[in-house]
């Protein structure tokens, strides 16, 4: 009867039933490379990351070593150098930064292989600080509010990084289980699914802990690309969905991903009680 | 049951009394008995008084004798009487007769003609004249020339008065009928004389009446429920009805009595619930009001209530139909083979008429359940000139919403009212004015933002409409309406700030339908309209969101048809009906249009002043139908039509809730989308009519098809119609049903096997790919029990192949995202779709008391079975066992492919009275 | 129908305005035509059952043999054994009229009870009303009791005749507008039906027009030829 009754308000709750299902897939997609490129104004080592597809989920991304990748703009042109010590990830020299109007293009190649994409940089500007609430039931905190999802203006990625290894209690915790990273979003437009989207984990943190928030700026392009990355990942599986395809890109020769250049404005806090 | 009515002295110029009843509330063998025994009397009575029955036959051996001995003899076997003037006739020429068991008519015609003597029948007499040369001699007085007479009126519900549609009309032993139109009138235009005339509708006893008719009859003919008899009878006698006689293919219609039948939801009727048991018409599946037919998008299906269109016919996403279903006379369903009458959507046209409210006596009625709660009001404002029925529904879900679960709670409202009236002004006139309101609001509660989301539609609609009737062949039905639907979603970020979109339409048609003769129906109609859309508009309260909100443009449109077509009869074994529909659509400003080049740029930006044209489409539409009767139980017909769609809901969501609406008309940016479709089918009665099946395959192709470009940005865009992309498609298909309507056991048995493709460039690129409501196999066994006293008991279950979605042929990670990587379009399939339906009402007392209640007991989707509508790949399971998507980028998590579902097991428990 | 009494034991009914039928105390039934009475004692004493009549009626006698039924029809004796027999005494000319269907009837006149003359079924007698004798007749009229039965058989029939039959049968004036219209002739046999009823198939037998004007009505037309 429980069961039944607890049926009734779920599906009454038009929240919908989920389950989990078997789903097996087809053959292995065609071998590519998929970009994550975000040059920032910040003067440090700019990571990007290529990797190759999976077939599998939950399969770790082989990284796409061995390519010659390199960053340019109207003045100059930086070689990016792989990480021994982390395969696919390419650094730039640490004196490196983004600059206003400049066009900056990436080239990526190995074999005979050319990728390339082109970025162009919005400042970033200062923002109010995020609001956190305490949850009675684990005495923990949890992120409240970061910014309007929805603007009119200029769209804009929050990134907050959170760190509570220092709080007492949670220094012998391995490094992912006491640092989280968070991805918050403002965009010029709107999504049925993202109103609708479905419920997503909250992230708990203690008193304490060290949140950094840094404000991306992102030109319309990386707006547009974020906001199908978002329709194909945060925002699929809610109540209204909507017809799926792949996420759009910037860089050519049928790579994947996308390249980015993002002013950066970043504060930090200490949550307190 | 048939009765024959009438004495010899009854004049025809006074209308004729009401028709049969008496037998009442009476035993069932006292009724057999007396019943039998009034037969007899009324059969002796008729064959007395009454045998001039030009359709018996005679047997006459005669040699040599005068003509008039002849008529002597003729009279004394065949009891009729001659009149003429014994001068002006060759009365007493010899001649000699051979007839063996000859039809009387055809005697008569093989002896008078002959002799140069024609005859017409004139008050149950026979009255000779000699044969004009060329011309109608003046002194013929006009009424009684050898003419044709109309015999025309309404057929009614006997006990409310509610106008009977679909009911048949024929002269029984002859192929020569008609059907009461969408108002209950019918019109039929034979020779005089003298016909022995059926009235048939299904659940109703048939009537019978003698008509004599040497000038034009009106009469009104009320129709007595069945629900005490074995529908046996009508059997027999329905030679007139059903799907082989039927002029229309590509359809199926529903009575009051045969929607009482069908699945319901919470102990409600349903109509798209309905329509989902019909082969060709697929629903999304649970929880959705959405259909699709025959290969059509969801937004190419027009809903028309008393002749407005209603564009989201439900609330609560679906589970309710939008009008109490208490409050329906007739449902009218076209998946092809479309009247020119309609038009304006490509797939199909679903033609409800609701009842118009008891002119007999106040009734009262409703319907209690744990869902939503019905109450409706009817009765005369003059008794049998004018009545009025008002309904109201209202959702009662009040106490599910107060139960919290998981830190999410909801609010979730429905409401509708339905008022009419109408009023009989004369015998010709005949006015009825409609009102309707409906309301749905549903507010979320998200535990990570405080402020709710909450979405909200309305759709307001009213119609006058004017029914009049010239010269008993002339209907005119005029009909002024107006219906405007809002869709509104509360954005919580900016506080008090609302995304609204809106469509209206102002129309002004009149239909026209003149019954020449039984041959030859001819319709037509003009209709003007105004169309007004408004795609999403963001209006922000809040003084600190930036001042330059984009506007996206509105829309007005005119929209003038005109239409013309004619069903006729050729020879007595082929029908054929052919029309054309002519629709031109203009739209207007004020308004701002972007022109785009061929990568979908905007190139261009011109305004458009209040009033000014700027785009005008034309679109023929041709309909025909041809119809050949292979033997009185089988026929076969084929049908080609054309429709055009001006109007387009702008949506790519796969969500089965109809998600928010944006509706564009064409333009500059889209052209009319048209649609060809040609069907053939065949169909037949077997087992002495107590079943009927019927084949029908179709192929439709549709041009300028809408499609969207990958992650369409439809919401608020002002540069929406960029988003747009258009290619064509085609479907084709066969359906099966096969079914039982008449004993204690009724249903039906459909089949369809069909596909859908579609090939839009710039789209899966510009391949060919599967409609995501491409379900080859469609299967659904709808059955029935009335014991017809106390007990209903119906089961449903309809079978599916699962919906075409779009699966990952791989993965790759973005910044902490893992983003599926996609390979065709639609290269996949949902699970198949299934549920079983099982409902069971009790009737306390039986039909004919006066206070009616009964209590019903209905499971939607029996054994729980969670269809699936769509698969994600992006949640986890978190500590208490939730899906939920992770927030933590950087951690590392193990993602589950997830399937959601609407809706588990629904029972309801309704209680339903009526007085 | 009205009843008076005109003296103590004689009662009268008579019919104004429709025909009316009654039962007499014997078991005779009595039709009587428009503006007929007819006297009868309230019980049938003595030898005979006599009553009087002025007007037209039909009669169908009860069979009583040991009491000869009599009627009194101004100086007009009928006398009758058990039959069916139609008596007018406002006949052609004023004779009485007396025509029988069925049974066997004597008439003589009052004052010559010697000189009596026996009808036969489908035989009329005429009296007339200045002493003639009383003449006997094949009746050729079919439609003598139209009047009452409604029944009316034209056959080869004028106009100027079938006019006459049918004012006098639904008590109405028909007049011709036209006298080529009388010359006419008819063949047609109606059965109970109104007169709208019946003049609608002559109208359009013989091509007429029809004028209706309460009681009175006019026909016209072309004529034949």
């Amino acid at each position: 009867m429980r069961k039944i009754l607890h049926n009734i308000i779920l599906t009454i709750m038009i929240s919908g039933c989920v389950k989990e299902t078997v789903w097996t897939p087809p053959d292995s997609p065609q071998t590519n490379l998929v970009v994550d490129a975000i040059i920032t104004d910040e003067v440090k080592s700019h990571k990007i990351y290529l990797t190759t597809p999976v077939s599998q989920l939950n399969q770790s991304p082989k990284p796409y070593t061995g390519a010659s990748v390199l960053i340019s703009n109207e003045d100059s042109t930086w070689q990016l150098t792989e990480n021994p010590a982390d395969p696919g990830c390419y650094q730039t020299p640490s004196w490196f930064s983004a600059k206003l109007q400049k066009n900056y293009s990436l080239v990526i190649a190995r074999n005979d292989q050319v990728y390339t994409a082109k970025a162009t940089m919005l400042p970033s500007k200062p923002f109010p600080e995020l609001k956190y609430l305490k949850n009675d039931g684990n005495n923990l905190y949890y992120v409240d509010w970061v910014a309007n999802a929805f603007t009119t203006g200029e769209a804009a990625m929050w990134e907050l990084l959170i760190d509570w290894s220092l709080v007492p209690g949670y220094e012998q915790l391995d490094s992912l289980h006491n640092h989280a990273r968070l991805l918050f979003y403002t965009l010029p437009t709107l999504d049925v699914s993202e109103v609708f989207a479905p419920r997503m984990e909250t992230t708990f943190f203690p008193a304490g802990a060290n949140i950094t928030e840094r404000r991306y700026s992102l030109t319309p392009a990386h707006a547009e690309f974020i906001r199908e990355a978002l329709l194909e990942t945060n925002w699929t599986g809610g109540l209204f969905t909507v017809a799926p395809a792949n996420v759009t890109t910037n860089m050519s020769n049928g790579a994947l991903g996308f390249f980015g250049a993002c002013g950066v404005y970043e504060l930090s806090i200490i949550v307190t009680r | 049951m048939i009765f024959r009515f009438g004495t010899p002295a009854e004049t025809l110029n006074s209308p004729a009394p009401d028709a049969i009843n008496g037998m009442m509330v009476i035993s069932a063998p006292l009724r057999t008995t007396l019943i039998t025994l009034l037969f007899i009397f009324f059969y002796y009575c008729s064959a007395n008084l009454y045998s001039q029955d030009l359709s018996g036959n005679i047997t006459l051996h005669i040699h040599n004798k005068p003509i008039s001995a002849v008529l002597k003899q003729i009279t004394e076997i065949s009891k009729i009487e001659f009149s003429y003037n014994p001068e002006s006739l060759p009365v007493e020429k010899n001649i000699s007769v051979e007839i063996a068991n000859m039809p009387l008519r055809e005697a008569l015609d093989a002896i008078l003609i002959a002799n140069g003597i024609e005859y017409i029948v004139v008050e149950k007499h026979i009255v000779l004249k000699k044969k004009s040369a060329d011309e109608v001699p003046e002194m013929i007085p006009e009424k009684t020339a050898l003419h044709r007479y109309t015999l025309s009126g309404f057929l009614y519900d006997k006990s409310t008065g509610e106008a009977l549609i679909g009911a048949n009309v024929y002269v029984k032993g002859a192929t020569i009928g008609a059907m009461t139109n969408g108002y209950g009138f019918f019109s039929l235009t034979l020779s005089s004389g003298i016909y022995p005339v059926v009235f048939s509708y299904l659940g109703f006893k048939s009537a019978e009446r003698e008509i004599i008719l040497n000038e034009d009859v009106r009469i009104s003919i009320e129709l007595e429920d069945d629900h005490l008899e074995i529908s046996e009878v009508e059997i027999l006698a329905s030679e007139g009805e059903s799907d082989v006689f039927a002029r229309q293919m590509s359809g199926i219609s529903f009575s009051q009595k045969t929607l009482g039948r069908l699945p319901g939801f919470g102990g409600d009727l349903d109509i798209i619930r309905a329509l989902q048991a019909v082969p060709g018409i697929q629903t999304f599946g649970d929880g959705s009001s959405l259909y699709y037919v025959r290969g059509g998008n969801s937004d190419q299906n027009l809903m028309l209530i008393d002749e407005v269109p209603v564009y989201n016919p439900s609330h609560l996403f679906g589970f309710f139909s939008a009008f109490s279903p208490d409050a329906i006379n007739s449902v009218q369903v076209y998946k092809g083979d479309f009247p020119a009458k309609y038009g304006g959507r490509l797939s199909s046209v679903i033609d409800i008429k609701a009842k118009e409210g008891n002119m007999k006596r106040f009734g009262c009625s409703g319907n209690i359940g744990p869902y939503a709660s019905n109450l409706t009001i009817e009765g005369p404002i003059v008794k049998n000139r004018s009545s009025f029925i008002l309904s109201g529904r209202i959702s009662t879900l009040n106490w599910l919403t107060n139960l919290k679960n998981f830190n999410k709670s909801f609010s979730f409202q429905f409401f509708d009212v339905n008022a009419k009236l109408n009023y009989s002004l004369n015998n010709n006139n005949h006015i009825f004015l409609t009102f309707y309101y409906g309301l749905d609001d549903f507010s979320r509660y998200n535990s990570v933002e405080v402020n709710s989301y909450g979405i909200g539609w309305n759709n307001l609609a009213g119609t006058f409409r004017w029914n009049h009737i010239f010269s008993n062949r002339l209907f005119f039905n005029t009909t002024f309406n107006f219906s405007r639907y809002n869709y509104s979603l509360n954005l919580p970020q900016e506080a008090n700030g609302y995304w609204k979109s809106s469509i209206a339409n102002l129309t002004l048609k009149t239909d026209a339908a003149w019954y020449l003769n039984p041959k030859n129906t001819i319709r037509s109609g003009v209709e003007v309209t105004y169309h007004y859309s408004d795609p999403g508009n963001v209006t922000l309260e809040n003084g600190n969101a930036s001042p330059d909100v984009p506007v996206v443009a509105e829309y007005h449109s005119m929209e003038y048809v005109i239409y013309l077509s004619n069903e006729q009869q050729i020879g007595k074994k082929f029908s054929l009906r052919y029309g054309i529909r002519l629709p031109v659509w203009q739209d207007f400003g004020p308004t701002k249009v972007y022109y785009f080049d061929a990568n979908h740029k905007v190139i261009d930006t011109i305004g458009y002043v209040s009033g000014e044209a700027y785009s005008t489409a034309f679109s023929p539409e041709p309909r025909v139908n041809i119809q050949y009767q292979l033997s009185n139980v089988s026929s076969v017909k084929g049908s080609y039509s054309r429709t055009t769609q001006f109007l387009q809901q702008l949506s790519n969501s796969t969500s089965p809730f109809t998600s928010l609406e944006v509706w564009a008309p064409c333009g500059v940016n889209i052209a009319p989308q048209t649609a060809d479709q040609v069907a053939i089918g065949y169909f037949r009665e077997l087992a002495k009519r107590k079943f009927s099946l019927s084949v029908e395959g179709y192929y439709k192709w549709f041009h300028n098809r809408l499609d969207y470009r990958d992650h369409a940005n439809l919401l608020f865009n002002t540069l929406i119609e960029g988003e747009l992309r258009f290619g064509k498609g085609w479907s084709y298909g066969v359906e099966l049903m096969l079914r039982k309507t008449s004993g204690n056991l009724t249903g039906w048995i459909g089949y369809t096997w069909s596909r859908a493709f579609v090939q839009t460039p710039g789209v899966n690129n510009g391949d060919i790919y599967p409609a995501s409501y491409d379900r080859p196999h469609d299967f659904c066994i709808n059955i029935s029990w009335d014991d017809k006293k106390h007990w209903l008991l119906t089961a449903n279950w309809i079978y599916m192949t699962g919906a075409a979605i779009t699966t990952p042929v791989g993965f790759y990670l973005q910044n902490g995202y893992t983003i599926p990587l996609y390979g065709a379009k639609n290269n996949d399939r949902l699970p198949d779709y299934h549920r079983l339906d099982l409902s069971a009402t009790y009737h306390f007392n039986k039909p004919g008391n006066r206070y009616r209640h009964s209590l019903a007991v209905t499971i939607y989707n029996a054994y729980s079975r969670l269809n699936p509508f769509s698969v994600s790949f992006n949640k986890i399971m978190n500590d208490n066992g939730e899906f939920v998507v992770p927030s933590n980028i950087n951690g590392t998590y193990q993602l589950v492919p997830t399937a959601m579902s609407v809706a588990g097991m629904i029972p309801s428990i309704n209680y339903q009275f009526r007085f | 129908m009205y009843r008076s009494f005109s003296s103590a034991d004689e009662l009268k009914i008579a019919a104004s305005g429709k025909i009316s039928e009654f039962t007499l105390p014997d078991g005779t039934k009595v039709t009587l035509n428009n503006g007929a009475t007819l006297t009868y004692p309230s019980k049938f004493t003595g030898g005979f059952r006599k009553i009087s009549l002025n007007g037209e009626a039909w009669f169908e006698v009860a069979h009583d043999r040991a009491h000869p039924f009599v009627v009194n029809a101004g100086k007009t004796v009928i006398q009758v054994l058990g039959t069916s027999f139609s008596v007018n005494t406002k006949g052609y000319r004023n004779c009485r009229e007396i025509i029988l269907a069925a049974g066997k009837v004597k008439v003589y006149r009052d004052d010559k009870p010697d000189d009596p003359v026996f009808l036969s079924p489908g035989e009329k007698a005429s009296v007339p009303a200045d002493g003639q004798p009383i003449i006997k007749s094949v009746n050729d009229d079919e439609n003598f009791l139209a009047w009452k039965t409604k029944h009316i058989i034209f056959s080869n029939t004028s106009m100027n005749e079938a006019a006459a039959l049918l004012s006098k049968v639904y008590d109405v004036r028909i007049r011709f507008s036209d006298n080529r219209l009388s010359g006419c002739k008819i063949t047609a046999t109606f059965d109970k039906q109104s007169l709208e009823s019946v003049l609608n198939v002559i109208k359009v037998t013989l091509d007429l027009q029809v004028r209706y004007a309460g009681r009175n009505i006019e026909l016209s037309g072309a004529g034949c030829n």
